[in-house]
């Protein structure tokens, strides 16, 4: 037999000590400024916010809800609102190149006030220039200059016309040009006919006056395109220095409340140039603002468009306080980086510099931007480009058509802005390994982790720290203030999350979605407080509505559907434990676990592991068992053993190594004849010493095996043996725990594989005397001794069969002499 | 007093000055309900020579010298006469107003001026049609000088629609004949800028007071020059705006001086006969 005891009640839950709490009602602590047991991530935070050097971006490592948008969001705001705020940026036209418009970085708030000014001046010029060309000082100096050049162009004419008549010919204006014609003394062309009727040589003299005077006209004619060109630039000069007054005039205040800013005074001049070019787009610019035509910008000039003199307002600090922080949920590659609209224009797609739309890091820029790692991987090029952005120090907007070379249609190349970010990644620990190891830049732009703790230890002190944590959630959400009782609960409730009595969740999230439903019982009930049974109520509740599938397990086993023993012995066949996932709840189900053995080659053969229905931790356990075997009891001799083992009734994969001591007691059981205790069921893992080791989920599984004994009705027998080291872990329920205390159910730890088979046995295991044997008739003596007939047999079957040649030991053969 | 407009002729051609000059003439017939009258003269001189052996013309815009002929010419001549026609009466169409067309052959200033006894306003555009882009064609001078019905010369580019008229007004009755047709040819709702020409100051006040008299309740705005000359009458055109000037038989404008007068105005220049 065994001197393991079971454990008492007390051993099986950790209660908070409501002593410890000086308070009556949650309502009276006060707001816990930090998250508790996240010290190491907010120190990191601190560190990695304050850090102002390139590279020293953050990632936030943790299970989803712990808290770290929270506390980021927490520390950002307040590091935040130390800083200036950052300038505005805006883009405007570039004059020499309209594909690259130009990025200007004001003072925050004046990007606005740029957009307003060029607004203004724009209206303003559509007024004023019109009324200079319609002035009457202009009117008559360009009728002055129209009327100059009209003599000029005309003094050829009449000298040529006057020089013609002198010579008795006169200069004709014809439908289509001009011609040469000879003149009787009225003046008039001198009729075909008459003309015939002169002489030969006063004809031919007529025509070689004509001709002559035909090269001249040729001549003057040749010269007008150039007195046309030459009148066109005069004419453009009047126009531009009486646009020059205008515009002059118009920008004066704006250039001076613009002093202080070198970039816009430049960009002022580039304007001023533009207008006194281009003073005619003013003239009849009413239908252009707005139009889609107007919109189009790109090689507007000849459309008269006044769209180049907007300002692009791209990122408008005037309302910010302190820092920008931006909370990107969808980081696409163009809502980080921004985009270049297009519009549509009869079937063509055109755009221009007021297109250009910023992304969360144009808004970000000067401040902080927090994206949740997985959604920025998942985004097509996201993530490289962020990368790359972050290296460069520059952002630039440049589509992912432009950058994938698949659109090669002309489009903007808008300057690239300079880049002062903090990138604050959010993601899970995994993640966070899987860029450390395979991607090298990685850990050169995100030098700061942030690793967010899902527990932190229980003591007095830290379950005052948890209520104020509570306290402070509950205000939060407006939720009703928890009595201490309540509060214990939901400690409790954390302890048991964390899966150990020892430590409590911090996982901020599920807290407050305790609390939550905690208030809503309390209400429902018309309580101006959350008490413990609200609390209660919530956790049952719960398992209540994720409890279809562990019930259904439950009626299967009691219908005699899934084959599982609570009582009686046999030999061979075990009950271990194993945990299944339901959704957001776990619970633990009883498996039968059967060993068959046989004479064969020392291997210990998992069905499940054979048809790959196993996982790679579950095989390992299958290995240190065969060690475990070989080391025990045939130290020095082969281990002839063939024995296969496997998991009754289960149809999907198996993982993990609980059920290694179950697996290893069964085998044992068929190896030594020895029966064991149906009424137990046992999970741990075991070492090749023959050490226990913890497992996880420990409270599910014995509940769920105490769940299909009640069914089958509580005998006192009944029990379930884990690890000793999972003691600390055990935070049960009532049911459980009273069913403990009224002697129907056992909890009994084992620290290693002898105390558990006396255990399952109830028989004494054995322990090598100082000759290094076992008791005659222990569980163990019996184990050696079947080992040793299988050697034996396997000799003789060799030596049977010829030296050298071991298909007797083979464990294909038919012989089933070795199976138990 | 004379009176009222009733027939409005206007030398039509194609060049750019003549269709700008029928465009004005339309929208002033129209204004003053009168009637308008197209005169299309086949220039005598362009069928002499085109008969010419040698004939042939440069385009305006440059290029290869063309030959011309009497049946190219005639042809040109026969399809600028419909051309114009279906101009006018397409115009005429759009204002509602009754015109006609005619068709004669001769030389253009003789034409033109046996045409003044059909009608009270002859309207033509300031530039010639022969000759080099001078000031004042020939045609439009003679008109000036030997025209017995009042006379328009409408600048190119014109919009006597958007354009105010002034009106020379000395004394004489030719000047209260001036007041007569500008006061006619002003729209009522507007003013009319009356430029007074005198050499003695003391005796504008009774110029302007006879000025208020012919014009009853229709607004007047009245403008005294520095002297009776045609240069006090140049430089008062400077600050004006855009311009019919209305004119009646002077002897105090030499023919020069009134050329450079035309040259400086807007919309143009009504010189006004008062028949007896």
């Amino acid at each position: 037999m065994t001197d393991t005891k079971p454990l008492d009640p007390e051993a099986l839950y950790r209660h908070c000590d409501l002593s410890a709490f000086d308070f009556e009602t949650t309502a009276e602590l006060d707001d816990l400024p930090e998250l508790p047991g996240q010290q190491r991530a907010t120190d990191a935070i601190r560190f990695g916010v304050g850090m102002r050097r390139d590279g020293y971006n953050l990632y936030a490592l943790g299970s989803p809800g712990a808290g770290r948008r929270a506390l980021i969001d927490d520390h950002l705001r307040r590091k935040a609102a130390e800083q200036a705020r950052p300038p505005d940026w805006v883009y405007v036209n570039n004059f020499d190149d309209g594909y690259k418009p130009l990025a200007l970085a004001l003072p925050a708030g004046r990007g606005r006030d740029l957009r307003d000014d060029m607004k203004q001046l724009v209206e303003d010029l559509e007024a004023a220039l019109p009324a200079a060309f319609e002035s009457d000082e202009y009117r008559a100096r360009r009728k002055e200059l129209e009327q100059n050049l009209e003599e000029e162009r005309g003094e050829p004419f009449e000298a040529l016309t006057k020089k013609a008549r002198e010579q008795g010919i006169a200069l004709i204006r014809t439908a289509r040009g001009m011609a040469f014609a000879p003149m009787n003394e009225d003046e008039e062309v001198i009729p075909p006919e008459e003309f015939n009727k002169l002489p030969e040589e006063e004809r031919e003299r007529v025509r070689e006056k004509i001709e002559k005077l035909q090269n001249e006209l040729e001549k003057i004619i040749q010269q007008i395109p150039r007195w046309q060109r030459e009148a066109r630039r005069k004419i453009r000069r009047l126009d531009r220095d009486i646009t020059r007054v205008a515009v002059d005039n118009l920008m004066e205040d704006m250039r001076k409340s613009w002093r202080d800013q070198p970039d816009v005074l430049r960009y002022l001049d580039a304007v001023r140039d533009d207008v006194i070019e281009n003073a005619g787009d003013f003239a009849d610019s009413d239908d252009n603002d707005g139009s889609a035509m107007a919109l189009l910008g790109l090689g507007d000039h000849e459309r008269g468009s006044l769209t180049r003199y907007r300002v692009n307002l791209l990122v408008d600090n005037s309302a910010t306080e302190g820092a920008p922080i931006v909370f990107e949920n969808h980081p696409s590659h163009q809502n980080l980086f921004g985009r270049i609209e297009h519009m549509s224009q009869m079937g063509n797609l055109f755009t221009n510099f007021t297109l250009i739309k910023p992304g969360a890091l144009h808004r970000a820029n000067g401040g902080y931007l927090v994206i949740e790692a997985r959604k920025v991987l998942v985004q097509p090029f996201a993530w490289e480009s962020l990368k790359r952005t972050l290296f460069a120090g520059e952002l630039r907007v440049e589509s992912l058509g432009q950058e994938l070379s698949l659109i090669s249609t002309v489009s903007l190349e808008p300057e690239a802005l300079g880049l002062d970010v903090k990138v604050i990644l959010i993601g899970s620990r995994l993640l966070y390994f899987l860029l450390n190891e395979y991607d090298p830049e990685f850990g050169q732009l995100f030098k700061v982790a942030a690793d967010f703790d899902d527990s932190m230890p229980r003591d007095d002190d830290a379950h005052r720290l948890y209520a104020r944590m509570i306290a402070t959630l509950g205000r939060r959400e407006h939720l009703l203030p928890l009595d201490r009782a309540a509060t214990a609960r939901v400690i409790e409730h954390g302890a048991r999350q964390a899966e150990d009595a020892e430590r409590v969740s911090v996982h901020l999230q599920r807290v407050a979605d305790l609390l939550r439903e905690a208030d809503y019982f309390a209400r429902r009930d018309d309580r101006d407080v959350i008490e413990r049974a609200d609390v209660q109520a919530t956790v049952e509740a719960r398992r209540y509505r994720a409890g279809r599938a562990p019930e259904r397990l439950q009626e299967a086993i009691r219908r005699g559907v899934l084959l599982i023993d609570t009582d009686g012995e046999r030999v061979g066949q075990i009950n271990g434990l194993s945990v299944s996932n339901a959704g957001q709840m776990a619970f633990g189900h009883a498996s039968r676990i059967s060993a068959r053995v046989r004479l064969g080659k020392g291997e210990v053969k998992d069905i499940q592991r054979e048809v790959k229905l196993a996982g790679p931790i579950f095989s390992k356990a299958v290995l240190t068992l065969t060690g475990y075997l070989g080391a025990h009891y045939a130290p020095d001799f082969p281990l002839m053993l063939g024995a296969s083992l496997v998991f009754e009734q289960t149809y999907g994969g198996i993982e993990g190594d609980s059920a290694t001591a179950a697996e290893l007691f069964a085998l044992l059981s068929a190896l030594a004849d020895v029966p064991l205790k149906q009424s137990l069921a046992v999970t741990g893992s075991a070492n090749q010493y023959g050490e226990v080791q913890p497992i996880g989920a420990v409270n599910e599984k014995i509940e769920g095996f105490f769940d299909t004994c009640r069914e089958r009705g509580l005998t006192g027998g009944q029990g379930v043996l884990i690890p000793a080291a999972n003691v600390k872990h055990l935070m049960l329920r009532d049911d459980v725990i009273e069913a403990v205390r009224d002697g129907k159910f056992r909890v009994w730890p084992f620290a290693t594989v002898d105390e558990g088979l006396a255990l399952v046995t109830g028989m004494p295991a054995g322990e090598r005397d100082e000759r290094g044997r076992f008791p005659e008739g222990s569980v163990n003596d019996r184990v050696q001794k079947r080992l040793l007939e299988l050697a034996e047999t396997a000799r003789a079957w060799s030596r049977r069969t010829g030296a050298g040649r071991d298909e007797g030991a083979d464990g294909e053969s038919d012989d089933g002499d070795g199976a138990s | 007093m004379s009176e009222r407009i009733r027939s409005i002729l206007v030398a039509v051609d194609s060049s750019a000055g003549g269709l700008a000059a029928l465009q004005q003439a339309a929208e002033l017939a129209r204004r003053i309900d009168a009637e308008l009258s197209g005169l299309f003269i086949e220039d005598e001189d362009l069928v002499r020579l085109a008969g010419l052996p040698f004939a042939r013309e440069l385009p305006a815009g440059g290029g290869e010298w063309r030959p011309l002929s009497t049946e190219v010419m005639e042809r040109d001549l026969a399809r600028l006469a419909r051309d114009l026609e279906r101009e006018l009466e397409v115009l005429a169409g759009r204002l509602e107003i009754p015109w006609r067309f005619r068709r004669r052959r001769g030389r253009v200033a003789t034409e033109l001026l046996a045409a003044c006894s059909e009608c009270e306003l002859v309207a033509v555009g300031t530039a010639g049609m022969r000759g080099g882009p001078s000031r004042l064609g020939s045609t439009a001078r003679r008109l000036l000088a030997e025209a017995t019905s009042s006379v328009m010369l409408i600048a190119p580019g014109a919009v006597l629609r958007a354009a105010s008229f002034a009106v020379v007004f000395d004394a004489g009755q030719a000047a209260e004949g001036a007041l007569a047709r500008a006061l006619e040819l002003t729209p009522p709702d507007r003013s009319l800028d009356v430029l007074i020409a005198v050499d003695d100051r003391a005796a504008a006040d009774t110029l302007k007071a006879r000025a208020r008299e012919l014009a009853g309740t229709r607004a007047l705005r009245f403008r005294t020059l520095r002297e009776k000359s045609g240069s006090a009458l140049l430089d008062s055109l400077a600050d004006l705006a855009p311009l019919m000037l209305v004119l009646g038989e002077t002897d105090w404008i030499e023919p020069p001086m009134l050329e450079r007068i035309v040259a400086r105005l807007d919309g143009g220049l009504l010189r006004v006969r008062t028949r007896d």
